[in-house]
């Protein structure tokens, strides 16, 4: 900021000095001028750089390295300087695409990324060498970026999951799951399977067969048998003071299901509009009448009697020969005579007479005998089983009683095998 | 004379059965054993007591008479326990009996050998249509019990816990 004035007090103060006519006051007054003028330069330099790097350049990018070597140059107006800065770059700022200027700056990130790996590697590498340690360089080299490598699992591992997610989302983990799960608990699967009954006679087989070397299966069958119970039990109490009653009929009716009566009326009214007018009594009848006219049993002919269970019937015997009946009284009075005696020898006796099967007296002689014992060592030394029957041997505990289980669910009248 | 005594004479017939029924009751004894206490003991006697339990889903509960077992019923499924029959024999060795039981089956149980601490059963198992269905040899402690189990008896099964006490 040097004027006119100050040029030709400067240049009459020059000439005094050269003369050596001039007083101290005068020299204080010349130095004064010379600082002023060197600042003035100063500012006219940096002023001319900013503005040729503002016009050359064109850019903040580039003019900022210049301005600032100006500046850096104009130590004595630094102030000056900087006020010019900010005012010639917030005037360009307006004007500039800032995304180019931002992107030089982003885009070395990776080199500045590597160069702290290197600088990392050569870290560790200068402290192995200087602590003169057996060269785990490896380890030094970790422990340096070993942050740096964390930060990278963790954010690879964010990406990772997001694609997972992505990709999940298209994907049907159904299949190979039951696929995992059928492999691992088939065994498992098997022995509920047993538990619960529903292996065919060949499975049951087969399975009894692998349980009796198998001491981690025998365990694993009865503790399903064993959650099973308390599972029942748990259930059994909770539903104990609920009326489930209503539950089916309320079901039934959500299904579009009829009841059990409706069924029945259902059903008698299709048979009634199928049969119509036809009077079934006399083909009842002729089916009846000819085994009503058969002739009275004779000798020769067996006697059928009917029998609850069709296999148990006996085989058909003959009839005994008629016999008048006073040929049969001393037969009569003897087991006339025979009851009698029993009866009196049964009231000497309450146990009975005859042979050593009898049922107990009461329950509690029963009670009182049927103790069993902490300590039961059972030895099966001899074991046969029928071709349709299996069974198990197994004893729960050490010094429980030995279990031995029939499963006569192979014979013939039997549809499924006993469950435990 | 001769009229009198042929009417007072019992027939032989009914002398036959008299003498047969007294053959066939236990002797004083036995009767003496049979008491339920004081329980003296027979030498060379044993002491064979079965009860026929029914397990079951229809009902839940367990009979009061059967709360000692509960303990060893509990690796069965079903949720009830009714006892139905208890049966008892005293057998020595070489002697058998049979137990019948519901649905047409039965237990045949022979004492095989005993000694001081063991005793050998024969255990045979009819099914209902009077068919072996299984026949096995076993020793059991003196005092000790096993268990048979599995067949069907209704919507459950029969347990037969079978005790040799001597």
């Amino acid at each position: 900021m040097t004027s006119s004035t100050d040029s030709s007090e400067l240049l009459e103060l020059l000439h005094r000095c050269e003369q050596d006519a001039a007083p101290p006051a005068d020299l204080a007054a010349l130095e004064v001028l010379l600082q002023e003028q060197e600042q003035g330069q100063a500012w006219g330099s940096i002023r001319a750089g900013l503005q040729r790097g503002l016009q050359v350049e064109g850019d903040l990018v580039d003019v900022a390295p210049t301005v600032l070597r100006q500046v850096d140059l104009a130590q004595a107006g630094a102030s000056q300087a900087m006020d010019a800065l900010r005012g010639g770059l917030a005037v360009e700022a307006e004007q500039a695409d800032l995304t180019d200027a931002v992107m030089h700056f982003v885009a070395p990130a990776p080199r500045v990324e590597l160069e702290r790996h290197i600088d990392a590697l050569a870290a560790g590498l200068r402290r192995e060498a200087r602590l003169h340690l057996p060269a785990d360089l490896a380890g030094a080299v970790l422990d340096q970026l070993q942050p740096e490598r964390d930060r990278t699992l963790e954010h690879a591992l964010q990406l990772m999951a997001q694609e997972l997610v992505a990709q999940a989302a298209e994907v049907s983990l159904a299949e190979p799951v039951m696929q995992a799960v059928s492999q691992v608990a088939a065994e498992q699967l098997e022995l509920c399977a047993m538990v619960d009954g529903e292996l065919s006679a060949e499975q049951r087989r087969a399975v009894g067969a692998r349980l009796g070397a198998d001491l981690a299966g025998r365990a694993a069958i009865t503790g399903m048998a064993e959650l099973g119970r308390q599972l029942r039990q748990a259930l059994a109490h909770e539903v104990a003071g609920h009326d489930l009653g209503p539950i089916w009929p309320a079901v039934q009716a959500q299904l579009g299901m009829q009841d059990q009566a409706s069924w029945a009326q259902a059903m008698a009214a299709g048979i009634q509009d199928e049969a119509g007018s036809i009077d079934i009594a006399d083909l009842v009848m002729d089916s009846i009448v000819p085994a009503a006219a058969l002739p009275a049993a004779t000798e020769d002919v067996p006697e059928v009697t009917a029998a609850p269970e069709p296999e148990l019937a006996p085989e058909p015997r003959a009839r005994p020969a008629a016999v008048p009946w006073f040929r049969r009284l001393p037969l009569v009075s003897f087991a006339v005579s025979a009851v009698a005696l029993l009866f009196v020898l049964n009231s000497m006796n309450p146990k009975g007479v005859g042979p050593s099967v009898e049922p107990a007296p009461s329950p509690e002689t029963a009670l009182a005998i049927f103790q069993i014992s902490d300590v039961n060592t059972i030895e099966i030394q001899q074991l046969e089983v029928a071709e349709n029957a299996m069974v198990q041997v197994f004893q729960l505990e050490e010094g429980a009683p030995m279990v031995i289980l029939i499963d006569e669910g192979l014979e013939p009248d039997t549809v499924e095998g006993v469950t435990l | 004379m001769t009229t009198a005594r042929n009417h007072f004479r019992l027939p032989v017939w009914l002398l036959t059965a008299l003498v047969v029924l007294f053959m066939g009751l236990p002797s004083g004894d036995a009767w003496a054993q049979n008491r339920p206490a004081p329980r003296a003991e027979t030498p060379g006697k044993v002491s064979v007591q079965m009860l026929v339990v029914a397990a079951s889903d229809s009902h839940s509960g367990i009979d009061p008479q059967l709360q000692h077992l509960q303990r060893h019923l509990s690796f069965l499924r079903y949720n009830g326990y009714s006892l139905l029959d208890t049966y008892t024999a005293e057998l020595t060795p070489g002697g058998s009996s049979t137990f019948q039981l519901v649905g047409n089956r039965r237990v045949t149980i022979a004492l095989k050998a005993r000694d001081a601490q063991r005793a050998q059963f024969r255990i045979q198992f009819y099914g209902r249509q009077d068919n072996k269905l299984l026949d096995t040899t076993l020793s059991v402690n003196r005092n000790g019990t096993v268990i048979v189990a599995g067949p069907k008896h209704e919507d459950g099964i029969l347990i037969l816990p079978l005790q040799a006490r001597y």
